[in-house]
């Protein structure tokens, strides 16, 4: 058996790189176009929903303002004190872009978009390096084109997470695994290393993937050195592997100790507090609709099928192996090599997240570009070299991929539905800005009796920005949790605030902190008749909204 | 010895109609004896079902197929001793086989013997149990058009005659066929039900047989364990246990049907073409859902024999093609119960998206965790971790039949671990010796294509979350993927670690064919496996009402007139068609609906002027001088009516009444729930005991503040009063002045209380309510 992942399958007769080159562009630059189309119709209009996202941005704009009044070296200062642990580096990635580009959304989202593109360039690249022809490349971009979730609102292209470019960097470090023949190759493997390394503050939970997949290579690559003693060229190669494996792990696990021993006080309040302990991570389950154990269980694996992958992959996936099947070879242990890591690097995410009681739709997409490439390689191993079904195939998979990228980005996002409400929304931010302005206070502080994806403080400073590029500090006092709180943690947090949003809904949803606003909900109504002014009322779908200021003294 | 003299006959009616056509059949001669029978079954199935169609009565169908059985393997055998061949003579092995199927046959029937009529009455499903006895009752009763021209208004003899007209129109062919056969004998439809459904899962022997040994070439003895693992072993149960008779029915002419198309040496498919016409025609009017399954299956081989330019294959194609058309002609006088159903099941299980799967597949779920409980802020990702290990191997367990191998829950958590690795590493084995390819073994990589065929349907239905229709089509697949596992123990070339693991898999199997008559006996409550496999539909059918109605058949017969008031559906059905075949006037206190509750309400029967016997699970006052049949499991109840007992204990008994929730076990002794407004019915407050003497009335301290209650006995407040906030509450109150009264209507009104996370409104926390003579 070969060592080299290249000697199996599919070996094309042609390869042409000047051309592929110019289709690959054509297609990223259809790819840019669109982007650009989607993000001015569907996304600047409206505030950036979602928590995270509006937190990003939020401190992506504060340090691009940072940067303008003390220089470059902010971005340092960001890193060292504000940078939210779980992923060091986005906001100051968007920060620098814009300060390249210019403009305020569109430049962070563009973080994301270079990093989808790099991700197909290089998965493109091995694909068609290991599958011996162009054709394997341009099905493995036909199939990343045919992924749902660059499409999904939350986790998606536009939406300024984490999750989207460490999936990138995730599929990247998984093309050198794939490259270096399963760790066999000492400097494939060593670029995957620094991948892997780089991967750490851009998104902390994927650390956990890393050392899974490494010490369940290290073990697979350990047992299979011991089962094939027999056969020492063999048992050579799978030891070598195994101690890249090693290395590779031990080495992550020291970077990651001396990023613990640093940040200690906030991976603890964020994964042990927020994720092991605590009853936040209940209610996140439930407000997914998570209360069984085989609830728990299927969680992640039918949010990668469905929800990441979604039906177009699967469609082209299909093509492609039946293609490979119907004009079969025998399938040799090289293609166990090249494909268990890949597999490996699929598993452990979707082992990692489900031992987590709290559930996200949107942080399994990582394992989508594994995917991608594992079946590509599948597809080529099993089927006859130069087999002309296949290469029909991957041009359908292409043609696929091609059409559901145009189809998804032709449709109105989801929030189209809601634009009337989501303008009102907007409206609302810039109203209450000028109002914090023209009263003097120095900062929003604002209690809101609902936790909704509709109305928090950073999306509405960070909306606020984008339309007066005024940076007013906006805090969010009662509604910034989801746990249950007392009449007096309540009135304490209003004690602090100088906005009061009461909405017709609260104590409606399904969280601690839902329970505890439905309890209070006449105190609360007492005391906003009480010491504050109302000031408007704002209608949004079934619900209405009564705002009010802090009555001045 | 009626359930072995009927099934008995019925195999050797079958054997005589099959065996000219089992003829056709390529040698070796044994596999043509094996598979007399199943080809014997499909004519029966199809001759009655057209001839039933074509207004024959059941009866007459039946005789039609006797006489047909007789003349054809008569004739054969004069012709066969005229031209001077000596192969009309049983085969070298043949006896043995007869002896084998027989003892197979007797393990088959065993349980309905060791458990009871509790047991045998139906396993998993009752309601398709009883609507299969009941309508194969109907049509023994009636002509086809005599059904047909029932309408809801005049369909109140019984409430099931409403669903035969239905049934006529779904497949009716296992119905009309068990008709036919249960009127040679003469004896009541029910009574014969368990030794029909046994015969059916015998017969997969036959076919599974003759599959190994005809088509795969497996040696007679390995051939014959093969199948004796597969019948009486998990997937030959399961669909039993399922009640589901006409896919058990059709089970065995699917294999025979598809072991067809695999190479059979030299022999071509066109000679076998009568018997492969006779097994289409027969499926598609048995269960036609079947060729959703196989009908890809054998799609796949035949284009795999195509692919190959087996000038052969090129050349069977037409006939094959003549053998469906022929088939679907057949269908013809049938055509809205066979391929019309085939059209709109296909249509209904992709569009609707059944919750049945959490009981019918609850065994892929394992045996040790409760993958549907709602979880708890106990819930760690210690929990999760071994969940996760647990469940792929539950799920493949439950795949592969080896479900009763997982750990139970009683276990500690290190050695269900270790047992569930183990089991896991076993079963990988297993497939990846079932895997690997041998040069030379064409008939079983075509095998195992079937089994890949037939699995595409499932996957599909598994992908668009219509997760009962995938476990159905499992239970269809699962045949053939034994088949699949245990061929490294069966084929030649197998390596002896293979080897052993497969012959490990066929005991495993076999064991359990085993041990089912030993589970029937030792089983509470005629539930023979504990859930979640679905032994019982849930535990209260069987629980808290008495099937045995065997031991009073003698008595009820001696009846002129008896009222049915039985608080259950199933039991009110069975009832309903017992008494039908036992000729004795009835009618129902509940209003008659077609199906169970949930169909067309069909209104109330004509009540009988003075019936003579009441047949009841409820507390309703029965005339004087009525013969009470008490069909509850509640004997204290029964007895202290009777005046045998002088005492009777309410709260832990099983019987239900209006706002009383059900029992549950509380501190070490039981707790029922009031809504706040419970009310009892007993008859006869004054009866051959002596009149009753008191009340007694006990709380458990479970209750909020400012709790209160009131008790009214026949109308009048013996009781009313605000309780403690806490502690217990008890109080003895006389009932002396009732002695006049006929019957005891006792109410209990109390405030009520709306608890987190329940959804009952709850009353009064029972601890005890007790009546003293």
């Amino acid at each position: 058996m070969s060592a080299e992942p290249s000697a199996f399958g599919w070996r094309m007769p042609w390869r042409h790189p000047w051309r592929d080159a110019v289709v690959f562009s054509a297609i990223a630059l259809l790819q840019l176009l669109l982007w650009n189309t989607y993000f001015w119709r569907e996304i600047a209009w409206h505030q950036p929903e979602y928590y995270d996202q509006a937190g990003l941005l939020l401190a992506s704009y504060r340090l691009e303002q940072a940067v303008l009044e003390h220089g470059l070296g902010a971005i340092l200062s960001y890193l060292r004190t504000e940078a939210p642990f779980n992923g060091l580096l986005l906001s100051a990635q968007g920060a620098l872009v814009a300060l390249v580009t210019g403009g305020t959304r569109l430049p962070r989202l563009a973080v994301n978009f270079g990093f989808a593109l790099l991700a197909q360039l290089v998965v493109f690249r091995t694909a068609r390096r290991l599958g011996g022809g162009s054709a394997a490349g341009f099905a493995a971009l036909g199939l990343m084109l045919s992924l749902a979730s660059p499409w999904l609102a939350a986790g998606g292209l536009f939406d300024f997470r984490h999750d989207y470019a460490a999936a990138a960097l995730y599929g990247l470090w998984a093309c050198c695994i794939a490259r270096s023949a399963g760790m066999l190759h000492r400097r494939a493997s060593a670029v995957a290393l620094l991948l892997a390394l780089a991967m750490v503050p851009q998104r902390m939970v994927a650390v956990a993937y890393l050392l899974g997949a490494y010490g369940g290579w290290a073990v697979l690559c350990g047992a299979a050195a011991l089962l094939l003693r027999r056969q020492p060229a063999l048992a050579a190669g799978f030891r070598q592997r195994g101690w890249h494996a090693l290395a590779s792990l031990v080495i992550l696990a020291l970077a990651l100790s001396a990023l613990l021993l640093w940040q200690w006080h906030n991976f603890h309040a964020y994964y042990v507090e927020g994720h092991l302990v605590g009853e936040e991570r209940l209610a996140r389950a439930r407000e997914q609709g998570v209360f069984t154990l085989l609830d728990h269980l299927a969680y992640y694996p039918v949010s990668l099928a469905r929800i990441h992958l979604g039906r177009g992959f699967w469609a082209g996936a299909g093509l492609l192996l039946a293609a490979a099947l119907a004009w079969r070879r025998r399938p040799t242990g090289t293609l166990l090599v090249a494909l268990a890591p890949l597999l490996l690097a699929v598993a452990v995410p979707l082992v990692v997240l489900g031992l987590d009681v709290s559930k996200s739709p949107v942080v399994v997409g990582i394992a989508t570009l594994p995917l991608v490439l594992a079946t590509v390689l599948l597809a080529t191993a099993l089927a006859r070299p130069g087999s002309p079904l296949l290469r029909a195939a991957a041009a359908a998979v292409l043609l696929l991929g091609g059409w559901q990228a145009l189809a998804q980005a032709s449709r109105h996002s989801e929030f189209h539905a809601q634009r009337a409400n989501l303008g009102q929304l907007a409206e609302l931010d810039a109203w209450l800005v000028q109002q914090a302005s023209a009263r003097g206070w120095p900062a929003l502080n604002i209690s809101v009796d609902v936790v909704a994806p509709w109305f928090n403080a950073n999306a509405a400073a960070a909306a606020a920005y984008e339309r007066s590029g005024q940076l007013m500090p906006v805090n969010m006092r009662l509604g910034s949790r989801v746990d249950s709180m007392t009449l007096a943690e309540a009135e304490a947090q209003l004690a602090a605030s100088n906005v009061l949003v009461l909405s017709d809904r609260a104590g409606s949803g399904v969280l601690p902190f839902d329970t505890s606003m439905a309890a209070m909900a006449p105190a609360l109504r007492a005391l906003a008749a009480r010491d504050w002014v109302p000031v408007r009322q704002l209608g949004l779908g079934t619900d209405t909204l009564h705002i009010y200021l802090r009555r001045q003294p | 010895m009626t359930d072995l003299g009927f099934a008995l006959g019925v195999l050797l009616l079958c054997a005589a109609l099959g065996w000219p056509l089992a003829q056709c059949l390529p040698q070796p001669a044994l596999s043509r004896w094996v598979a007399a029978p199943v080809l014997g079954f499909a004519a029966l199935a199809l001759g009655t079902t057209l001839l039933y169609r074509a207004g024959a009565s059941a009866a007459e169908a039946g005789r039609w197929m006797l006489a047909l059985g007789l003349c054809a393997t008569a004739g054969l055998l004069w012709w066969r001793r005229q031209q001077g061949r000596q192969d009309w003579r049983p085969p070298a092995g043949a006896a043995g086989f007869l002896a084998l199927a027989l003892l197979a046959l007797l393990l088959c029937l065993a349980p309905g013997w060791l458990g009871g009529e509790a047991f045998r009455v139906f396993q998993g499903n009752d309601q398709d149990q009883l609507n299969y006895v009941a309508f194969s009752s109907a049509m023994r009763r009636q002509v086809y058009d005599a059904l047909m021209a029932l309408t809801p208004e005049t369909a109140t003899a019984t409430d099931y005659l409403l669903g035969t007209r239905k049934m006529l129109l779904s497949r009716p062919a296992v119905c009309i066929a068990f008709a036919a056969m249960a009127e040679f004998t003469g004896r009541p439809t029910p009574v014969l039900a368990y030794a029909w459904v046994a015969l059916l899962q015998c017969l997969q022997l036959f076919a599974a047989a003759w599959l190994l040994h005809a088509a795969l070439r497996v040696a007679r003895w390995p051939a014959v364990l093969g199948a004796a693992a597969l019948a009486l072993g998990f997937f030959g149960q399961y669909v039993l246990d399922i009640n589901a008779w006409s896919e058990l029915a059709a089970l065995p002419l699917g294999l025979l049907l598809l072991g067809l198309l695999l190479p059979p040496g030299h022999a071509r498919l066109r000679r076998a073409l009568p018997a492969f016409t006779l097994l289409l025609a027969a499926l598609l009017h048995l269960y036609p859902e079947l060729l959703l399954a196989y009908g890809p299956a054998g799609g796949l081989v035949v284009l795999a024999r195509l692919w190959r330019r087996r000038a052969e294959a090129w050349r069977d194609l037409p006939w094959l093609l003549l053998a469906a058309g022929l088939a679907v002609l057949a269908c013809l006088p049938a055509w809205e119960s066979s391929i019309g159903l085939l059209l709109r099941q296909q249509q209904g299980a992709m569009e609707t998206a059944y919750p049945w799967w959490r009981h019918f597949q609850g065994y892929l779920f394992g045996r040790d965790l409760d993958f549907f409980a709602a979880t708890g802020p106990e819930l760690g990702s210690a929990q999760l971790l071994y969940a996760m290990v647990s469940l792929p191997v539950d799920m493949l367990a439950g795949l592969t039949g080896l479900y009763f191998l997982l750990p139970g829950p009683g276990l500690p958590l290190p050695v269900r671990l270790a047992w569930q690795l183990a089991l896991a590493l076993g079963m990988a084995g297993l497939l990846a010796s079932a895997a690997r390819r041998r040069r030379g073994s064409l008939p079983w990589r075509r095998l195992a294509l079937l089994a890949a065929g037939a699995t595409l349907p499932a996957l599909v239905a598994l992908g668009l979350g219509r997760y009962w229709a995938a476990g159905k089509a499992w239970s269809m697949v699962g045949p053939l993927a034994f088949l699949v596992l245990a061929a490294p123990a069966l084929r030649p070339g197998a390596g002896r670690w293979q080897r052993g693991l497969a012959l490990a898999y066929l005991v495993a199997h076999l064991g359990l064919g085993v041990w089912r008559p030993l589970a029937a006996a030792r089983g509470t409550d005629g539930a023979h496996y504990p859930p979640p496999y679905p032994a019982v539909p849930n535990a209260v059918v069987k629980r808290d009402f008495n099937w045995a109605i065997g031991p009073q058949l003698a008595a009820l017969r001696q009846c002129h007139g008896i009222s049915l008031a039985l608080s259950h559906p199933s039991l009110e059905r069975y009832l309903q068609v017992v008494l039908t075949e036992l000729g004795v006037r009835w009618s129902s206190t509940t209003p008659l609906n077609s199906d169970f509750g949930n169909g067309l309400p069909l209104g109330l029967q004509p009540q009988l002027p003075a019936p003579d016997c009441l047949v009841t699970t409820e507390l309703e006052p029965s005339a004087a001088g009525q013969r009470v049949f008490w069909l509850g499991r509640n004997a204290g109840l029964a007895d202290f009516i009777a005046g045998k007992a002088a005492a009777l204990e309410l709260v832990a008994s099983g019987w239900s009444a209006p706002g009383l929730h059900a029992a549950e076990p509380h501190a070490g002794a039981w707790l029922r729930w009031t809504d706040g407004d419970t009310r009892l019915r007993l008859p006869m407050a004054v009866g051959p005991g002596g009149q009753l003497a008191r009340l007694e009335l006990e709380l458990w301290p479970v209750r909020p503040a400012g709790a209160w209650v009131r008790l009214e006995v026949n109308g009048v407040v013996l009781l009313e009063e605000a309780l403690p906030d806490g502690g217990a509450w008890h109080r003895s109150l006389p009932l002396d002045e009732l002695a006049a009264a006929p019957e005891l209507r006792l109410r209990l009104v109390s405030s009520v209380f709306q608890p987190a996370g329940d959804p009952r409104r709850l009353g009064l926390a029972l601890r005890s309510l007790v009546l003293h003579r």
